[in-house]
């Protein structure tokens, strides 16, 4: 078979196949099956028996007429067996689903080429009517963007160079004035492709979340507990990257929730609870910041024991703040699990989606009410391309800060009391991190007047208050991984051009005033 | 190879010279230039471009012989000082003829950062020699490990 006959058959069978899981899992909830719901999935199964036929994947055609097979003799059964083969039915589909990636060796051109009946072609998907749509892969899009960039910072000089000129000539000067309009027209129409490309890039965010009815339904048979899933908002729109890279940390977020915050059918019972939990995945969209949060009406997070397991690891409980406290369920060796099942360890999980949703600019917070249930939130820029940066002077270098990590800035000396030591901070006072002192920079000349003005960042658990020099705008960059002999160093997530065409490294925020944390003093 | 060899700013420095005593053994063209007294050639077909030292963005807690990164035509490239890179006393700023020779490495671009840049010449394999003076092909993986 090659390459191309194969390539058309996964674009087309992956997501039937995902269909008859879908339709599967949808009969189980309802319960009940009509005989349009069968005939439905009867198409599905035939559909893709025909695809797999043509791609000599006898294995993966054979399953699937098996199935097909199946549906046909359950259609006249009673309900109870139909429900019981519903989930030996999805065993299979799984099944089926591997072997339609066991292709077999290319092997054309083929000795014998058969005629394919054009009876087994299933037709393309048409999502709607009247649409044409064009796939290709997502790299074409990125090299789109980085031109895009690209001739953004040409544009920035341009017009530099105009204004120059303007200042030098007036900029009523007949041969300055028409430059100066080109260069305000480029500006709007650069403004516009740049929202087209990054656009292109978005995708509903129900892609990411399509999977989880499924992975709910499989963790419940695993633990013996009952969960329905509701989603709300998954149609919101964000950047592919972000699709491609939350998956994993809600998969965490996911399986948490029913390893450990719903309660098993009896103890829900007896708690007087309904027997079956309620798990809801709500995502929203605002301001360029994407929110999912994964909320369960179980058990919630016992601060106690929390307390207890922390306090046997030498860190100091007393001077934690109930945020501070919960915010240890995060981390990996504080399990309070009584076991650990094979689905979670716990906080092994929970660290790990912190930290991929930190490396993408992101956070993870944990709000718990005893008895009554316990909520992630996770926040991540919805375009990860593009970010909004708080641009930080600081001992004559620029920084880039994400505006998703930034609280306030204020002038330090001012009115609010704030020093060059500390910082009153709600109840409570932020002892003040220079930034150079962070990243480890020297400071050049005598350092006087310096810093003079706090940020308070936003890491997740605790706010950290940020001493720079000055603040230098805000500015759209994207941001670019640093090339690996730089390593990973501490407080740095990747460096970004400006327009003007100098680079700035992007500030970690979650890199930074590690020292003076207590969850991690251990 | 994007353009060959290009001097980004002004008419470049860098004359195409054969080495006559080349003659008909194996050749190589290397893209020559000096540090820290010594002369070193990386082959012209790795060298994308070579360019005026731009803005270098330092990088805290990099290894010494990693400079910094660089904008280098959109991208952020690391700027590798050879100097230090092949044991010589770290440079100073780099001087007026200081160049920046962008080459691939693997399916990265970086920066070398070269006290000044002689010529693309066309030399023995297996004796590269200039002017008289000996060439050293430069190790670039090695120099960009800081090796």
């Amino acid at each position: 078979v090659d390459d191309a006959l194969y390539t058309a058959f996964v674009e087309e069978t992956a997501p039937l196949a995902a269909e008859v899981e879908s339709r599967l899992l949808g009969l189980e909830r309802a319960a009940a099956a009509l005989s349009a719901d069968w005939r439905a999935l009867l198409g599905v199964l035939h559909s893709i028996k025909g695809n797999c036929g043509m791609v000599e994947l006898d294995d993966a055609q054979a399953l699937a007429h098996a199935m097909e097979q199946q549906v046909r003799e359950l259609r006249a059964s009673p309900l109870d067996a139909q429900m019981a083969a519903v989930a030996e039915l999805l065993a299979t589909a799984d099944t089926l689903r591997t072997a339609m990636t066991l292709r077999s060796p290319s092997s054309s051109p083929s000795p014998s080429p058969q005629p394919i009946p054009s009876a087994t072609l299933s037709p393309p998907p048409t999502p709607s009517p009247g649409r044409d749509l064009i796939r290709l892969p997502a790299e074409r899009i990125d090299r789109l963007l980085e031109s895009t960039e690209e001739l953004a910072a040409v544009h920035e000089r341009t017009g530099a160079a105009v204004r120059a000129l303007g200042r030098r000539r007036g900029v009523a000067d007949p041969e300055v004035s028409p430059l100066l309009e080109l260069v305000d027209q480029s500006r709007r129409r650069l403004r516009a492709v740049r929202t087209a490309v990054t656009d292109l890039r978005l995708l509903p965010l129900s892609t990411a979340l399509a999977r989880f009815d499924r992975v709910v339904r499989d963790l419940c048979v695993t633990t013996g507990k009952r969960a329905t899933l509701a989603i709300r908002g998954g149609d919101v729109a964000v950047d592919k990257s972000v699709v491609d890279r939350i998956g994993e940390p809600l998969l965490h977020m996911v399986r948490n929730a029913i390893d450990h915050g719903i309660e098993s059918p009896r103890e829900r019972v007896r708690a007087g609870k309904p027997d079956s939990g309620r798990l809801t995945i709500e995502a929203e969209t605002q301001g360029g910041v994407l929110t999912v949060i994964v909320r369960d009406d179980g058990r919630g997070v016992d601060r106690g024991k929390l307390a207890a397991a922390a306090a046997r690891r030498g860190l100091d409980v007393a001077a934690m703040g109930d945020d501070q406290l919960l915010a240890l369920v995060f981390e990996p060796e504080l399990s309070t699990a009584e076991r650990v099942t094979e689905l979670s360890g716990r906080g092994i999980g929970l660290d790990q989606a912190r930290r991929t949703l930190e490396h993408i600019g992101g956070s993870l917070h944990v709000e718990s009410t005893r008895g009554q249930g316990t909520a992630l939130r996770l926040r991540v820029p919805a375009v990860i391309a593009v970010q909004r940066a708080l641009l930080l002077a600081c001992a004559g270098e620029v920084y880039a800060l994400p505006f998703t990590a930034v609280i306030e800035a204020f002038r330090l000396g001012g009115p609010r009391g704030a020093t060059a030591a500390a910082v009153p901070w709600r109840d409570s006072e932020l002892a003040l991190c220079d930034l150079a002192d962070e990243l480890e920079v020297p400071v050049p000349g005598t350092g006087d007047g310096r810093p003079a003005t706090c940020v308070i960042v936003d890491r997740g658990d605790q706010p950290l208050a940020l001493a720079v020099d000055g603040l230098a705008g805000q500015q759209d960059v994207v941001i670019k991984p640093l090339d690996a002999v730089f390593g990973r160093p501490r407080g740095v997530s990747g460096a970004a051009v400006l327009p003007e065409g100098r680079v700035v490294l992007v500030v970690d925020p979650h890199g930074l005033g590690r020292g003076q944390r207590p969850a991690r003093a251990s | 190879v994007t353009g060959g060899v290009v001097d980004d700013s002004e008419a470049a420095d860098a004359d195409v010279a054969d080495d006559p005593t080349a003659g008909a053994m194996p050749a190589v063209r290397l893209v020559a230039f000096t540090v820290a007294g010594r002369d070193y050639g990386v082959p012209v077909e790795r060298v994308q471009e070579v360019v005026r030292v731009g803005t270098i963005t330092r990088v805290p807690a990099s290894p010494r012989h990693a400079r910094g990164v660089t904008n280098h035509r959109g991208r952020i490239i690391p700027v590798i000082d050879v100097a230090t890179a092949v044991g010589a006393a770290a440079a100073g700023a780099p001087g007026r003829d200081a160049r920046l020779l962008a080459v691939e490495v693997g399916d990265r671009v970086v920066g070398l950062l070269v006290e000044r840049t002689l010529a693309v010449v066309s030399v023995a394999a297996d004796d590269p020699s200039w002017r008289g003076r000996p060439l050293h092909v430069l190790d670039v993986e090695r120099v960009v490990e800081g090796r």
